[in-house]
């Protein structure tokens, strides 16, 4: 408009027309944009298709609008948390809508990471014919959404050292009423019958009875280090921590699967814990539980002694996720080992988040770093505890595999 | 020319419209400083600038990329095209009236003041009823 009022004032002034000429032009535009243009009138209603997701899956939101007045061009974007990301990676959308038009714009994005999300606001923008004139509004919604860590199958898991005194599928050490034949001896008053093994008896001439292992259950608590969260560089690379749960969501899973009670202890700047139950309801509770782990920083010395002593029943296997950085935790699970608690440690190497440097000191820093972490994993397997490393690129089977390996060997080793 | 990427680069988008008004101020300088007739490319000069601005503005809002705008593309192309062919007209029929062997006179000049003042006060209003 500006330009075209300078426009006539230089006609009028310089006795010229080619002013007025340039001026009509913008002038025409301006008249053009204020009469096509209009107060938008549009009532917008947000659904999402799921709230429960797995990781890797892809959500629907989508925007139903209702227009009052014709809106030439409307964008909508919805506020998205950086962990969801639309596949083509445009989360904005256009539409044009008549008088009256109802008009429903699906936006889908894939959910990268577990965690729990709640996406609060949708980006309206209005525009008329020509651009000129913007409306914007943002929309409050509410729609929160759950992204559960895609799980793993596990085909076999690590045993307890020693089981409970539930049912369950773990064969018992202890000899018992079971399927499992453990060992012969002479019949003695109060034995059942059917526990007779009448080949024996007939070789032998006493009678002999089978004695059985009994299928017990177990108790497992997931242990988490969350003092610390190591990361790569790049938005997308997974961190430590999404690693550690996704290992733990796996292994709640498979041991609540056969029966067992599973517990869980995040271990870090905040100290959460779930005592160990068993059941569908506990698989939930867990899952939750670690859908809401977050690192938080703090300074204060920790060790075991802070957790409530029904955490770590007696005789559990505790199954440790960690970097083993933290100066914490390090010795906190040593503190677990020497009490006697079954421990193996899933190790999630801090060498894969961080390399060499370029310089000749930086080099040998790093080999140094490397030796004194070769050091604390011999620490650990001295004091007979298993230390198998995980960085996400292989299945957390093999992992296990490493585990079991270690465990027969050194029980090995100590008969 | 910096002002203008400067605008489209989107630093400064409001250099857009001082670019557009600096041009039109060399071109009208520049006609008046020499004493040239009535330029006859006059019209096609405005369009050319009314375009530029359009496209200008138009690629400042591609900025922020959206799905689903082929067609919304389409409408808003035919109608930057049908402004810069208004303003093609109306600078001929302005050159046209200018053409005329009229008289210069007080009058005229007034009642060319006079519609100026109408065609901005037009605007205004309808750019007031907008706002109420």
């Amino acid at each position: 408009l500006w330009i075209g009022g300078a426009g006539l004032l230089a006609a009028l002034l310089l006795g010229r027309p080619e002013p007025a000429v340039l001026a009509a032009g913008f002038l025409i535009a301006a008249t053009a944009g204020l009469l096509l243009a209009g107060r938008p009138r549009l009532e917008v209603e947000v659904a999402m298709d799921r709230d429960h997701v797995l990781e890797g899956d892809e959500v629907t939101v989508t925007t139903s609008l209702h227009a009052g007045t014709p809106i030439p061009q409307v964008l909508i974007e919805v506020a998205l948390p950086p962990t969801l990301r639309p596949p083509g990676g445009i989360a904005c959308r256009a539409a044009t809508l008549r008088r009256g038009e109802r008009h429903e714009i699906p936006i889908a994005f894939k959910c990268e990471r577990w965690g729990g999300h709640v996406l609060g606001e949708i980006d309206l923008q209005c525009r008329d014919r020509l651009g000129f004139f913007v409306s914007s509004e943002k929309v409050k919604v509410r729609l929160p959404l759950r992204v559960y860590p895609r799980p793993e199958q596990l085909v076999e898991l690590v045993p307890a050292a020693e089981t409970q005194v539930l049912a369950g599928n773990e064969v018992s050490r202890q000899k018992g009423d079971g399927i499992e034949f453990a060992d012969l001896r002479p019949f003695l008053p109060g034995d059942r019958v059917r526990r007779v093994n009448w080949r024996v008896s007939a070789r032998r001439g006493i009678l002999h009875v089978n004695e059985l292992h009994p299928e017990r259950n177990t108790d497992v608590i997931v242990f988490l280090d969350t003092f610390v969260e190591l990361r790569k560089a790049g938005p997308s690379e997974a961190t430590s921590l999404d690693l550690c749960v996704r290992a733990a969501a796996a292994l709640v899973t498979h041991y609540l699967a056969r029966r067992d009670r599973v517990g869980l202890v995040g271990f870090g700047g905040t100290l959460r814990w779930l005592r160990p139950a068993m059941g569908k309801m506990q698989l939930y509770r867990l899952i939750e539980a670690l859908l809401d782990t977050e690192v938080a920083f703090s300074y204060a010395w920790k060790g075991i002694d802070a957790l409530p002593r029904r955490t770590l029943p007696p005789k559990s296997l505790v199954i440790a996720l960690s970097p083993l950085v933290d100066e914490r935790s390090v010795p906190a699970l040593l503190d677990l080992s020497g009490r006697g608690y079954d421990l193996a440690i899933i190790e999630i190497p801090a060498e894969a988040f961080a390399g060499p440097g370029t310089s000749e000191t930086d080099r040998l820093a790093y080999r140094l770093w490397t030796m004194e972490r070769d050091a604390l994993r011999d620490g650990y397997r001295a004091h007979g505890v298993a230390v198998a490393t995980w960085d996400g690129g292989r299945p957390v089977q093999a992992v296990l595999e490493e585990v079991l390996t270690f465990r027969r060997y050194a029980r090995h080793l100590h008969a | 020319m910096l002002l203008l990427v400067l605008g489209l680069a989107g630093i400064v988008p409001a250099a857009i419209g001082w670019v557009l008004g600096l041009i039109g101020i060399a071109y009208a300088v520049s006609l008046y400083a020499v004493g040239a007739p009535i330029d006859p490319l006059a019209p096609a000069v405005a369009g050319g600038l009314l375009l530029v601005g359009e496209l200008s503005y138009w690629s400042l809002e591609l900025r922020r990329p959206a799905s689903g705008r082929a067609l919304i593309s389409v409408r808003r192309a035919l109608s930057i095209a049908g402004l810069t062919a208004a303003t093609g007209v109306m600078g001929s029929l302005i050159l046209l009236v200018a053409s005329l062997p009229l008289a210069g006179s007080l009058l005229t000049t007034m009642a060319g003041a006079a519609a100026a003042l109408g065609a901005l006060a037009l605007v205004m209003v309808l750019a007031r009823r907008l706002a109420g």
